[in-house]
């Protein structure tokens, strides 16, 4: 019972995992840069995220997830913070109040993108939120369940 | 400059640790406090002449606390006094202390303690004046602490945190009351209160709790003797310059401002005169050399409190001289006490060993100061207080006794080692930097009589701050008067005592144990001992550790809260349900039966399912009532929350009814009180429009502000971002918390 989480899954579930992480992955992002203007957002996106790599784990195991995602659920958990205070600081270059939302509308290829600190507040709640969940998920895994 | 008075300390306290640890010689460290002196006495003419030296810079102007800062006369006399003690303590903890393993340590907390006085004094800003007073408890609180191995040493710094911040609390309101009243935070402004009020009462008894537990008047006294669990310098700096004359200081400073305000004068008078007298008393109990000083401290205090109390010309003079006259002996005389314990290797006055002369003779010289006897400085001080309290029978009896048993003190602390038969053990002659202080204080405060018109103008010029109307001459010589006469008395009651000293040692010893177990100190232990079984109590009834109860208490009593006052305030809102659709009532109907479903299920993982299936259904009254991103949400959370419980599921222990019957039939009561109360709420909400909704703003700026469309986006990243970093935060904890829970336990589940 030691090599993983889920060693009997079934053919069809292991192969259904492989297929569907990628797009949600893919879709997780799409609703990250979409939550501005239509239902979605940083943190909508970062259950998303969670839920991809929380499938992978019960269907493939605590190791495979970790080989998967390389760093450590914590490491994201703490980028996504830091990110979060980081959008904070640029309003206080103009001397406005602390964490008004700064923008920058750039012009690539005739598309207008609208970078600002909102969108790094954003994804800061993304990484957060995934890293919050993750690092529950490999834990229960890992210690609570004993896969290694 | 006065900024750089408050900051050289603090950078003392910055770089002591890192000079000694390199081994370079703790007297160099002196320079700094010298420096504040030297820069102190640059201001003398101004001070002395009225003239104001301020200064101000913004800190916190919103609340009005500003580094505004100020020299008057007192202020400049104690800023010579905490930098010239200051020097000569540093000097004498450097070579007393040398080699000790914590000598970072004591320094870095002596120079923080240094620099909050230094501030304390300086401060004109009611509310900085605060902080710096705090910031002496604290620093002061290490200090008495330094043998942090000692169990004594830790209780006594804890009294001395407990009842001081106590005390600041109360001072703090009383400020802010006093300040109110007054329409400014600064001292220098501030004028006398005519009003007679509760208000101004109220202000009184909340900031002489904070100044008489700073300053160790009764009842609050008994943590100053205790205090001498600290090294011996900290107690010579504490006793005579800093800490306790903090709360001096303030009613100083205050007593023009409740000149006429009886309850003030009363209660200063009386707390001083007691305290004065029950110093004095218990100094002549004690044996042991450094308890013997700070009681005779407790009497000083006393005696200053009881001073601006009494509120005429002689009490502000007396009030003036004797401040000086007592820093210089008890600075001196706790030095010494030093000295003394090493040269006779005990500091019980029973059982002292005879002492090389030159000791002697300093302690004789300080001694003499003690018992105020001409020329010394206290002399002229004792005359001062003998005038100023003869306008009552009562205060001159009790300063009387107060000078007889002072004066026998004095002489034991002389007679009993010059008696002392005892063999002498080995005496190693103390360096320099330890004569220093005591030397120059000593003497400084014996000559000071003689050079009393060296402090003529300085005590005028604080005499008129705090209220004088006529200049008093201070001499060695009133002519013959009946303070004289009690001044002469006293001296020979106080020799007879000083005879009988070691005859009525076994009484003291019984007497101190009564004192012991009657005085306001038992009071305080009871109170800290009820105070923490009570916490005891409480901890085991509301936080037992069981998630269920908890729960139960929390929901239990904001449906008593909420539902009590929205009968009482608003009436049962009239239930209708004309607006109800069919497919709403069937929605709620999935919801209920699920959630009966789940609690009465016998299976776990059934009962997991029935509350996704609430969730979910959840989430479909989310999108029908057009929010889509909240019932996104929940769908994803229901999701990832099943994963997890089957994730968990296996290594669950068996799923039992651990509850009894009563206990579940309790939550359920709960459980349903706790729904009627929501559903009542949000039935008043819709009969009512208490207050506009917010949503409008937010739909209307969502664009134009915000850049976005999507309201709720743009309220999470923009309009309440605040709130969502907060949140991602509380996600990053639970984490953590789930992960210290399982991960860093010792052994699996």
């Amino acid at each position: 019972m030691k090599q993983g989480f889920a060693p009997n899954s079934g053919l069809i579930l292991r192969t259904a995992t492989l297929a569907i992480l990628p797009l949600q992955l893919m879709f997780s992002v799409f609703l990250l840069l979409r939550g501005h203007n239509e239902p979605g957002g940083g943190f909508i996106g970062g259950l998303v995220a969670a839920g991809a790599f929380s499938l992978y784990l019960i269907v493939f195991g605590a190791k495979a997830t970790r080989r998967l995602i390389r760093v450590d659920p914590q490491d994201i958990l703490a980028t996504g913070l830091l990110l979060g205070l980081l959008a904070t600081l640029p309003a206080l270059l103009p001397g406005q109040s602390f964490f008004t939302a700064q923008w920058l509308p750039l012009d690539v290829f005739g598309t207008t993108v609208k970078l600002s600190t909102v969108l790094v507040f954003d994804i800061g709640v993304y990484l957060a939120v995934i890293g919050t969940i993750t690092t529950m998920f490999f834990v229960l895994a890992e210690r609570l369940v004993g896969s290694q | 400059m006065m900024l750089t008075s408050i900051a050289l300390p603090f950078i003392a306290a910055a770089i002591a640790p890192v000079w000694l640890r390199r081994g370079l010689p703790g007297s160099w460290l002196a320079l700094f406090p010298l420096a504040v002196f030297v820069l102190n006495a640059g201001l003398y003419s101004q001070a002395v002449s009225g003239m104001e030296v301020s200064a101000h810079y913004p800190w916190v102007p919103s609340i009005g606390l500003n580094f505004t800062l100020y020299v008057d006369g007192l202020r400049w006399l104690m800023l010579t006094l905490i930098s010239g003690i200051g020097t000569a303590v540093v000097l004498y903890a450097s070579s007393y202390l040398a080699g000790h393993k914590d000598l970072h340590r004591f320094f870095l907390w002596l120079f923080v303690f240094m620099g909050a006085m230094v501030g304390l004094v300086l401060a004109d800003n009611l509310l900085l004046l605060f902080v710096f007073w705090e910031l002496t408890s604290i620093a002061s609180y290490m200090l008495i602490g330094f043998t942090h191995e000692s169990e004594k040493s830790r209780a006594s710094a804890l009294q001395g945190l407990l009842v001081t911040v106590g005390g600041g609390l109360a001072l703090l309101a009383g400020m802010i009351m006093l300040g109110q009243q007054q329409q400014t935070w600064l001292i220098s402004e501030m004028s006398l209160i005519t009003e007679h009020s509760s208000w101004i009462n109220a202000a009184i008894v909340l900031i002489l709790i904070g100044t008489f537990t700073k300053s160790a008047q009764f009842p609050f006294q008994f943590w100053l003797p205790n205090a001498m669990a600290a090294p011996t310098p900290v107690s010579a700096y504490l006793h005579s310059a800093t800490m306790v004359k903090a709360g001096v200081f303030l009613m100083a400073q205050l007593a023009p401002v409740f000149a006429q305000q009886s309850l003030w004068l009363t209660l200063v008078t009386g707390a001083g005169a007691i305290t004065m007298l029950l110093g004095a008393w218990l100094a002549y109990l004690a044996v042991d050399l450094k308890k013997i000083l700070a009681y005779t401290t407790v009497t000083a205090l006393g005696i200053l409190t009881m001073l601006v109390g009494l509120n005429s010309d002689y009490a502000f003079f007396a009030f003036v001289t004797f401040l000086v006259a007592h820093a210089l002996y008890k600075a001196s005389l706790f030095m010494l006490a030093g000295i003394i314990e090493h040269q006779a290797h005990t500091r019980n006055l029973r059982h002292i060993r005879p002492l090389p002369k030159f000791t002697l003779a300093v302690t004789a010289v300080a001694a003499w100061s003690l018992a105020g006897i001409a020329p010394a400085l206290g002399f002229i001080a004792k005359e001062l207080l003998l005038k100023a309290s003869a306008t009552s029978g009562w205060l001159t009896a009790m300063v009387f006794a107060t000078a007889a048993l002072t004066i026998a003190v004095a002489v034991s602390l002389v007679w009993q080692p010059w008696r002392s038969r005892r063999q002498v053990k080995e005496q190693h002659a103390e360096p320099w930097q330890q004569w220093f202080g005591p030397v120059l204080f000593s003497s400084l405060a014996l000559l000071l009589g003689l050079g009393a018109p060296l402090v003529q103008p300085l005590a005028n010029t604080i005499a008129e701050q705090m209220g004088a109307n006529n200049v008093i001459e201070l001499s060695l010589w009133y002519g013959l008067s009946p303070a004289l006469a009690l001044s002469f008395a006293s001296i020979v009651v106080g020799i007879g005592l000083a005879a009988l000293w070691r005859k009525n040692r076994v009484l003291a010893a019984k007497l101190r144990l009564i004192s012991r177990y009657t005085g306001t100190e038992r009071l305080y232990e009871l109170l800290l001992a009820g105070n923490l079984s009570f916490a005891d109590w409480q901890t085991r009834v509301l936080q037992n550790g069981y998630l269920g109860r908890y729960l139960v208490l929390i929901i239990a009593i904001t449906t008593l809260a909420v539902t009590s006052t929205l009968l009482s305030q608003y009436g049962l809102p009239s239930f209708q349900f004309d607006a109800l659709e069919p497919y709403e009532v069937g929605m709620l109907f999935v919801m209920l039966a699920s959630t009966l479903y789940a609690i009465a299920s016998r299976q776990r993982f059934a009962a997991i399912i029935a509350l996704g299936a609430v969730g979910f259904v959840v989430a479909l009254i989310f999108i029908h009532f057009s929010a889509p991103d909240l019932g996104i949400t929940q769908v994803l959370v229901e999701t990832l929350t099943v994963l997890l419980l089957v994730l968990v599921l296996l290594k669950l222990p068996g799923f039992k009814n651990y509850s009894s019957r009563g206990q579940r039939l309790l939550d359920a009561v709960v459980a349903c009180a706790f729904g009627l109360m929501m559903t009542l709420l949000v039935l008043a909400t819709q009969e009512n429009h208490w207050a506009d909704s917010i949503a409008h703003y937010f739909i209307e700026h969502s664009y134009s502000l915000g850049f976005g469309r999507n309201v709720v986006n743009v309220i999470l990243v923009d309009f309440r971002a605040l709130d969502t970093l907060g949140e991602i935060f509380v996600l990053a904890l639970a984490a953590m918390g789930v992960y210290s829970m399982i991960r860093l336990r010792r052994s699996r589940l």
